[in-house]
């Protein structure tokens, strides 16, 4: 009897011809896990709070650049993600920039045992991030996981953008290393 | 299509933020990926929680952001009331295009006439300017007459601002043409007190009419007195002091008129 | 016991020698008043001069407890206290609907921000606009317009509500929800609300005043009003000789206010409508004896 509901994509739509109702069942389909996701990100919560009303009101401006295909939700974290790092740039002491920033602070690597129990999915790749030291899980996460660039990622992580690029080759050779005999393995 | 979920426990742990990377990045892929996942995650953030920032995002898009040089006004200390007010009256972005319009009617027309014809064309045009760029800043507002009468903001305040904003715009940019102007030069000063003159008649004006109506007769008065003027071949004279002291003691007659229209309560824009 | 919210004394208003309103004195409590009256009947007059749009020309008219013929800082204070909808109001062009009330609280002196918004989206939520906030009022229609220039009224918590004509352009189902929210605030404040269209008075009113050539014709209850014509309306096969007016009802009977019924009439339940037309023409037959 009900119409089906839209998908993300048509929301989009919607939005670029100015239908606001399907700006807000945006927002409620998205804002929550958007909103954890950035404070995985940065510990002020008003400079996320204020990042995640800035993606929004830049979705209402701009719904009609999203190109059909394509996973909504990945365009809108990129988004996010961007506002988070033009915030934390904007943020005139730089000290207190980055000790806003969690970035990769994992606390404690978890156990083989934890992780069957709860039946975590990332197979070789987070074994093999696992084995990373914490500054170049902080770089892999900004670059290979949330998809900035090495300038955005240079921007979020208070670094210089060289270092940065340092950094993530040296992960990515130290990650080839981990998984090539594994894969290796698999096949021979 | 893979039906792993994120297990209740893993999701406390990412919220709670003591995964380590490789954990959160798994759940942050497959969030992604999942509706069913996200919806979850939807419920973990408290409702006012994103009920504040809905708010924040609703006035964003409001359309209710002032321009840039009103937002630029604002940090330099313009209290953001009296950016809405200026941003309805179009009292910045009216007077910039009509000075801009102005300034390059001047400076083409200006290379046109020479002479005693230049003094005449720039006599008409560059007093006319600041006057009717204060109208035009009722004019914007002029349908919500019977309304703003009713309020209770200071409408004489309003009016001070209104003017000042103008004036400040269309000033600068008029006398900077007339000094250039190789006819007038410093003689680009003479029309100052004019300026005032017709600005002050103008608002007291607007304090009976519309401003359509009110820069019609500015216009028109203008007009009639430039080609007064040339008529009795006495256009040089306009910079001369006894034509200077005959608009100041206008300008004195308007300003005394106005005082009075606002002490029985008559302010530009309606009943006070 | 219910406050006073304005009050009118001698209040008289001419217009270039003309005299658009008589020597009038008016008390307004809480409520929902009518000012009910053909075109041209002074009630745009009556609630201009409350709005403080324009002064009498003579009387003393007091709203919230200020005396708005006095001081201009009376005046000031009792614009604060009152909210108006004029009969024709004219929206700057490029506005937004937000945009919009968002000026115009800041006329009503909306000095914080946020306070401000708050206000606004309040607003346009109760007349079912929030979705058009973003739209230019000039891509609105007549009815949208209408409810916005029905919102700036709803702004804050006025004493004195003047509304001037609100129903124009609304359907049945928007006024009946308009009834619900003036009914909020008629209770801590007056509503007065003018118009020429007796189902208004019905559907939103608790008292009325009947308004014709400047002059007070009624001024009570809707019930009072309505008991007025009690006996003199019937329904029969035909119109009833004498009657003020008829018309054909549904069944396809007609209606008769006034006139001598025929046998096969029978009386009937006077609406607002058939006690305005009575009470009408009852006090032009009195100003015509006593010419």
């Amino acid at each position: 009897m009900s119409t089906l509901a839209r998908t993300d994509g048509q929301l989009l739509q919607d939005i670029a011809a100015g239908d606001e109702a399907a700006f807000r069942m945006l927002y409620e389909r998205h804002a929550g896990w958007l909103l954890l996701r950035l404070k995985r990100r940065c510990g002020n919560a008003d400079l996320v709070a204020g990042a995640l009303q800035d993606t929004f009101v830049a979705v209402w401006k701009s719904a009609d650049k999203f190109r059909g295909d394509g996973d909504v939700a990945a365009w809108l974290w990129g988004i996010s993600i961007r506002q988070l790092v033009s915030a934390l740039r904007r943020r005139r002491d730089p000290d207190a920039a980055s000790a806003d920033l969690i970035a990769a602070a994992s606390p404690a690597v978890q156990s083989a045992e934890d992780e069957l129990m709860l039946g975590v999915e990332h197979g070789d790749l987070g074994w093999a991030l696992r084995t990373l030291s914490p500054e170049l899980r902080a770089t892999v996460q900004a670059t290979l996981i949330d998809g900035l660039s090495t300038r955005e990622a240079a921007q979020l992580l208070g670094l210089p953008q060289g270092t940065v690029k340092t950094r993530l080759r040296t992960a990515k050779q130290q990650l080839r290393e981990r998984l090539i005999p594994v894969l290796d393995g698999r096949f021979s | 299509m893979n039906e792993w979920h994120v297990a209740d426990e893993l999701v406390a742990m990412y919220v709670a933020g003591t995964l380590d990377l490789a954990a959160q990045s798994s759940v942050e892929t497959h969030v992604t990926q999942c509706e069913a996942c996200r919806v979850r995650a939807n419920d973990l953030v408290p409702k006012p929680e994103l009920d504040e920032i809905w708010q924040q995002v609703v006035v964003g898009t409001a359309g209710a952001e002032l321009p840039r040089p009103l937002r630029v006004a604002a940090r330099l200390g313009l209290p953001d009331a009296d950016g809405v007010i200026l941003r309805a009256s179009s009292a910045l972005h009216r007077p910039w295009l009509m000075s801009v319009a102005g300034a390059l009617l001047f400076a083409i027309l200006g290379t046109w006439f020479t002479g005693e014809d230049q003094r005449l064309f720039y006599l008409l045009l560059a007093p006319l300017l600041p006057a009717l760029t204060v109208t035009s800043t009722y004019d914007a507002t002029d349908p919500v007459r019977e309304l703003t009468a009713s309020t209770s903001c200071n409408k004489l305040r309003i009016a001070l601002l209104r003017t000042v904003a103008a004036v400040s715009v269309a000033l600068p940019l008029v006398l900077v043409v007339g000094l250039i102007l190789p006819g007038i030069g410093m003689q680009a000063f003479a029309w100052l007190l004019p300026s005032l003159a017709l600005t002050l008649l103008a608002l007291n004006l607007l304090t009976w009419l519309n401003a359509s109506t009110t820069a019609g007769v500015i216009t028109i008065l203008w007009l009639g007195f430039v080609l007064a003027l040339r008529a009795g071949d006495a256009v040089s004279a306009a910079a001369g002091l006894e034509v200077q002291l005959a608009f100041t003691a206008g300008a004195t007659v308007a300003a005394v008129v106005l005082v009075v229209r606002l002490t029985s309560h008559h302010a530009p824009g309606g009943y006070s | 016991m219910t406050k006073t919210t304005a009050l009118l004394t001698g209040v008289t208003k001419s217009y270039g020698g003309t005299e658009v309103l008589h020597a009038t004195d008016l008390t307004f409590g809480t409520g929902v008043i009518g000012l009910l009256g053909p075109n041209g009947a002074g009630k745009t007059t009556l609630i201009r001069l409350l709005a403080t749009a324009m002064p009498p020309t003579s009387g003393r008219i007091v709203v919230a407890g200020h005396t708005i013929t006095g001081a201009i800082a009376e005046r000031a204070a009792a614009r604060r206290r009152l909210s108006y909808l004029p009969q024709e109001i004219g929206f700057p062009r490029r506005m937004t609907a937000f945009g919009f009330l968002d000026y115009i609280a800041v006329l009503k002196e909306w000095k914080d921000t946020d306070e401000r918004h708050r206000e606004v989206l309040r607003v346009l939520g109760l007349m079912n606009l929030a979705d058009m906030r973003t739209k230019r009022v000039s891509s609105l229609s007549g009815g949208q317009r209408r409810r916005l220039a029905i919102a700036q009224a709803l702004m804050g918590q006025p004493d004195l509500v003047l509304l001037d004509e609100p129903t124009t352009g609304l359907d049945p189902e928007q006024r009946a929800s308009l009834r619900g929210i003036l009914s909020s605030y008629a209770a801590e404040g007056s509503v007065l609300l003018a118009t020429h269209q007796t189902d208004d008075v019905s559907a939103l009113c608790d008292r009325v005043i009947i308004l014709d050539q400047g002059l007070i014709h009624f001024d009570g209850s809707v019930v009072d009003l309505i008991a007025k014509a009690r006996g003199q309306v019937w329904i029969g096969p035909e119109t009833n000789p004498g009657a003020l007016s008829s018309w054909r009802t549904g069944s396809g009977e007609i209606r008769s206010v006034g006139g001598v019924p025929s046998s096969a009439s029978r009386p009937t339940e006077p609406a607002v409508e058939d006690a305005y037309l009575f009470v009408r023409h009852q006090n032009l037959d009195s100003v015509g004896d006593s010419r």
